[in-house]
């Protein structure tokens, strides 16, 4: 493995020109949704800091996390921040194998021993002492305890990782389990989505790399950037469903119209993603934009939660939202005045604009 | 409100409490995921610039809106931001019945634990946050020569 070099090295090393990065920077920050005085902050981040190594492990999983991953919008998400992950340990993108790929991995340990950043994709499973994921000769569930025993924090990629997603589902045949019910005692950030969004991915380890600290959290270990609002929050479609205008089949009128899809199962309604504002492949759409409803395959157990065309019936499971830290509920069942009025401050708060510049995102290939 | 910019329309609350009512009692009859304990109330509608602004209640959300005085020609769904003095807000264009509004999602579907009081507040302490300018950011402790020169003042400059 080369010497420590900075994030800049490596990206001019690409022959990416400076102007290239500075962009960058600022696409980094506004899909972050930070100022634009914090694009300097993070272009001093990666021309100073030495690079943060990252291991990226697979279990049971298909390959999307990496497949979005790899085809980030901006060319230079994927350049810059690929070259630093790939140099390291990818088993689906590196270019060694076999014993000389598992010897990366134990040197990356050693020399970056508690300062590496784990990404998992994928999950483990445990059901004959995790015979059914088998990496390296060993139990998937093995190499994710080893190497997560030195990590400095974990990035678990995807609906896998985050919940189980389809190998967990019912009746998880090879106990399948997220992460997080292996690895206990390490901060774990969760980026679930089957896949999560390409934007989303790139934008949550620049984040960690450049600040070296954790974007912030809600309660269940989302970023709150990026999974502070419902689907449904921000859909274009939404204007239909407040005046009650439902597509009732996929050729009727109200689907060729491009009204709301609720009646055709969509979740957007009970689904936490940034699909109705990044939007995938470079911003172009959405599964509802295309005529479809949403899956909710951002959310905990989507899998048995019935099928993806089963209406949404129940509203008795929407909480309270005071901020992404506190759902609950009251004593009495209904909301006080102090409770509401903390619940609409974040209600506005969320609905502030980001802006995530896809022209210029274009504009730059 | 803009004086050069007479007449001013008439407040659209009832307009919208009843282009709502309708849409409440026919299509979404029979839709699941309301709140029975709401109204169909238009709260606090106020001039802003060329347009009303407010919020509006309903068994299934609690939106901002904006009726503009003449009547937009973008298509509903098209987005479009505004500066409030919160910020930016992102809205996207509707049609409430005959309406033309702009809308901004607050709370969809409205869980059951909000009450009509609730709601009423949730969404009044909602256009509170949106009106009041963000705090500005603690400034130093008065230093002599700003006492000297005038809070603020940079006589270097």
């Amino acid at each position: 493995m080369a010497e420590i070099e900075t994030f800049y090295e490596v990206m001019r090393r690409q022959g990416i020109t400076r102007r290239s990065f500075l962009k960058f920077c600022s696409l980094t920050a506004a899909a972050l949704g930070l100022s634009p005085a914090r694009a300097a902050e993070i272009a001093a981040a990666m021309e100073q800091k030495p690079r943060t190594p990252v291991l990226w492990l697979h279990g049971l999983e298909c390959t999307c996390c990496s497949e979005s991953f790899i085809r980030a919008g901006h060319p230079l998400a994927k350049d810059v921040v690929l070259s630093m992950l790939s140099l390291d340990y990818d088993d689906t993108l590196m270019a060694s194998a076999g014993h000389h790929a598992e010897a990366i991995l134990e040197e990356v340990m050693t020399k970056y021993k508690g300062n590496y950043i784990l990404a998992v994709e994928g999950n483990p499973s445990l059901n004959m002492d995790g015979m059914s994921c088998i990496v390296g000769g060993k139990p998937f569930v093995e190499q994710l305890k080893h190497v997560a025993k030195d990590c400095k924090a974990i990035i678990a990629w995807g609906a896998c990782a985050s919940w189980g997603c389809v190998q967990a589902a019912r009746p998880n045949p090879t106990q399948a389990v997220p992460v997080h019910k292996v690895i206990t005692d390490k901060p774990i950030i969760k980026v679930p989505g089957c896949p999560p969004i390409a934007e989303v991915m790139t934008g949550v380890i620049t984040y960690m790399l450049t600040f070296d600290r954790l974007p912030e959290l809600d309660r269940q270990g989302r970023p709150k950037m990026f999974y502070g609002q419902r689907i449904h929050d921000k859909c274009y479609r939404r204007p239909h469903f407040d005046a009650g205008q439902f597509a009732e089949a996929f050729d009727d009128d109200g689907a060729r119209k491009g009204y709301c899809l609720y009646k055709l199962g969509c979740k957007g309604p009970t689904t936490y993603n940034a699909c109705s504002t990044v939007r995938w492949n470079e911003g172009t759409s959405f599964p509802i934009q295309s005529g479809h409803g949403c899956i909710g395959c951002s959310e905990d157990g989507f899998w048995d939660k019935g099928s993806f065309y089963d209406r949404l019936t129940n509203i008795q499971q929407f909480g309270v939202e005071q901020n992404a830290d506190r759902v609950g509920a009251t004593a009495a069942g209904v909301v006080g005045a102090a409770v509401a009025a903390h619940a609409a401050v974040s209600a506005v708060t969320r609905a502030r604009v980001k802006h995530v510049q896809t022209d210029e995102r274009r504009e730059d290939r | 409100m803009n004086p050069a910019v007479p007449p001013c329309p008439p407040d659209p609350s009832a307009a919208l409490e009843a282009a709502l009512t309708a849409i409440l009692d026919g299509p979404m009859r029979d839709v699941p995921i309301l709140n029975p304990q709401l109204p169909v109330a238009a709260i606090g509608l106020r001039r802003l610039g060329p347009a009303w602004f407010g919020a509006l209640l309903t068994p299934w959300f609690v939106n901002l809106v904006l009726v503009p005085d003449a009547a937009p020609a973008a298509a509903p769904g098209t987005a479009a931001e505004f500066d409030l003095p919160c910020g930016t807000l992102g809205f996207l264009h509707a049609r409430y019945g005959e309406l033309h509004v702009l809308c901004c999602s607050l709370l969809s579907p409205v869980p059951p634990l909000y009450d009509e009081a609730g709601a009423r507040q949730f969404a009044a302490a909602a256009l509170d946050a949106v009106l009041t300018p963000p705090a500005p950011p603690p400034r130093a402790a008065l230093s002599r020569r700003e006492l000297l020169c005038g809070r603020g003042a940079r006589p270097h400059e």
